[in-house]
């Protein structure tokens, strides 16, 4: 997958964020955090605590949520990366879980919420109907410090519901 | 937070992993899923010269069943063991599990990984002590098993020799009438156990225990088998009171923890009777089929 370099504290990786390919050069002490951030844009990842504690860096890998700042960037090579810019649609249309926060007031001052919506994705590509046990379970390594949890439970179980509405009309159809 | 400069190497096998690793010497760390390991590096508290992952050796991420036991690779992720038939079949590997760290860490967090690190508050030592684990060290001179007792030798202090891995897990599946429970103290999300217990009975056709293993962690410097447990419960009920009680205070007497502001050594005494007594009732109930989740025991 990737050629080391002789110095090998540089490495030439192959990654896939957000469904696209891309052959870089990093330093091989580089968190994916910040790799995400600097090389990509991707500010959406949040450096919240730095310590493992806060869950505002999570991003999925291979579709599992992991923290981006306890993992370094040449660790994701070979793997898919994705991040909140890859939620929605190419065409800007929102996925089910951006709208349930939106409808059920499942943020404040946003801080925390691309961690609690990929933790959530994550959650609901495991249990598609989680009960507000499992919800909370699933959220338990993401911080919000406005404190806003009931509605972030309410604004995923709401995506839930939309989501299996969603299979059932794919059904009857 | 910035990590000081390391050597990276990335082998694609497992003989290749164990080369560099001899090459390297004692400067150099294995990685696995990192969860102790790159947080140690970021407080500047781990500084390896050289890091050696083993994300990239496929035969790792094996989670097998081979002669009666259950083999789990050092790429094994603690999440493997929260659903599915593994989970349902040995329970108390779910009990684990689900107080492990979050969502996130056990996404990448591995056993062998925890193990390796061998903190006296982890989880999985305790456990692997009850049920009677063995490990697959592998070195360059080739493979070879240690009991999970002589492997974990003192706080963060293992049997591995500086340049062998510990390649895999392995859970002997019981054979026999056999049930088990894991029960541990956090207070959040996140933290180590301020003391857990884990119980192994063995049963004969009439539900007398025939053996028992108990294990302590968060209480010692490392995690501690119980001697008398066996001697305890053979030939008893495990839902037996007075046996319950005594094997409580065998364990409070057995372990040896330390006075810190989650509590005094007396508290955390109590504390080991108490959790003992859980998980033994908890793995008792299993015994005769019942579906219990340990959560209700904390």
């Amino acid at each position: 997958m990737q050629t080391a370099i002789p110095d090998a504290t540089k490495r030439r990786i192959k990654i896939t964020v957000n469904g696209h390919e891309y052959d870089r050069e990093v330093d091989v002490s580089t968190l994916l955090v910040y790799f995400l951030r600097r090389d990509f844009g991707l500010t959406g990842a949040h450096v919240g605590c730095d310590t493992s504690s806060c869950g505002a860096c999570t991003v999925l890998i291979d579709g599992r949520s992991a923290k981006a700042c306890t993992m370094l960037a040449v660790q994701a090579a070979g793997h898919s990366l994705t991040t909140v810019e890859g939620l929605a649609a190419e065409d800007g249309t929102l996925h089910p879980l951006q709208i349930g926060f939106w409808q059920a007031h499942g943020l404040q001052c946003g801080f925390c919420t691309p961690g609690m919506l990929m933790s959530a994705l994550d959650l609901l590509t495991e249990i598609p109907k989680p009960n507000d046990a499992e919800i909370r379970k699933a959220i338990a390594g993401n911080i919000c410090r406005c404190t806003g949890y009931k509605n972030i439970v309410k604004a995923i179980a709401h995506a839930a519901a939309a989501m299996q509405s969603d299979v059932k009309q794919g059904d009857a159809t | 937070m910035y990590l000081s400069n390391f050597r990276y190497h990335r082998p694609t096998s497992l003989s290749e992993a164990v080369g560099l690793l001899d090459t390297m010497g004692q400067d150099a760390r294995v990685l696995a899923g990192g969860q102790s390991l790159i947080p140690m590096m970021k407080l500047h508290i781990a500084l390896p010269d050289d890091l050696i992952d083993l994300d990239a050796i496929g035969e790792l991420s094996e989670l097998s069943i081979e002669d009666g036991t259950i083999c789990v690779g050092a790429m094994v992720r603690h999440r493997a063991f929260e659903h599915g038939s593994l989970a349902a079949s040995m329970p108390i590997l779910r009990d684990t599990v689900a107080g492990i760290a979050d969502r996130q860490v056990r996404n990448r967090g591995t056993m062998c990984g925890s193990i390796a690190n061998a903190d006296p508050g982890g989880d999985w030592a305790p456990v692997l002590l009850a049920i009677g684990a063995t490990l697959d060290v592998t070195g360059p001179g080739g493979q070879r098993s240690l009991a999970i007792g002589d492997f974990i030798v003192d706080a963060y202090t293992t049997g591995l020799a500086e340049n062998e891995i510990l390649s895999c897990v392995r859970i002997p599946i019981p054979t026999g009438r056999q049930a088990s429970g894991y029960v541990a103290l956090k207070r959040r999300t996140g933290d180590y156990a301020i003391a857990s217990a884990a119980v192994r009975i063995d049963l004969d056709t009439g539900g007398a225990c025939t053996g028992a293993a108990v294990a302590l962690g968060s209480v010692a410097t490392k995690a501690l088998l119980v001697d008398e447990a066996t001697d305890i419960l053979r030939g008893q009920s495990p839902f037996e009171r007075h046996a319950a009680e005594r094997l409580g205070d065998a364990a409070a007497e057995a372990c040896d923890p330390f006075s810190d502001n989650h509590g005094t050594v007396a508290y955390k005494r109590s504390l080991v009777k108490t959790l003992v007594m859980r998980a033994l009732e908890l793995a008792a109930r299993r015994s005769r089929g019942e579906t219990v989740d340990a959560n209700s025991y904390t």
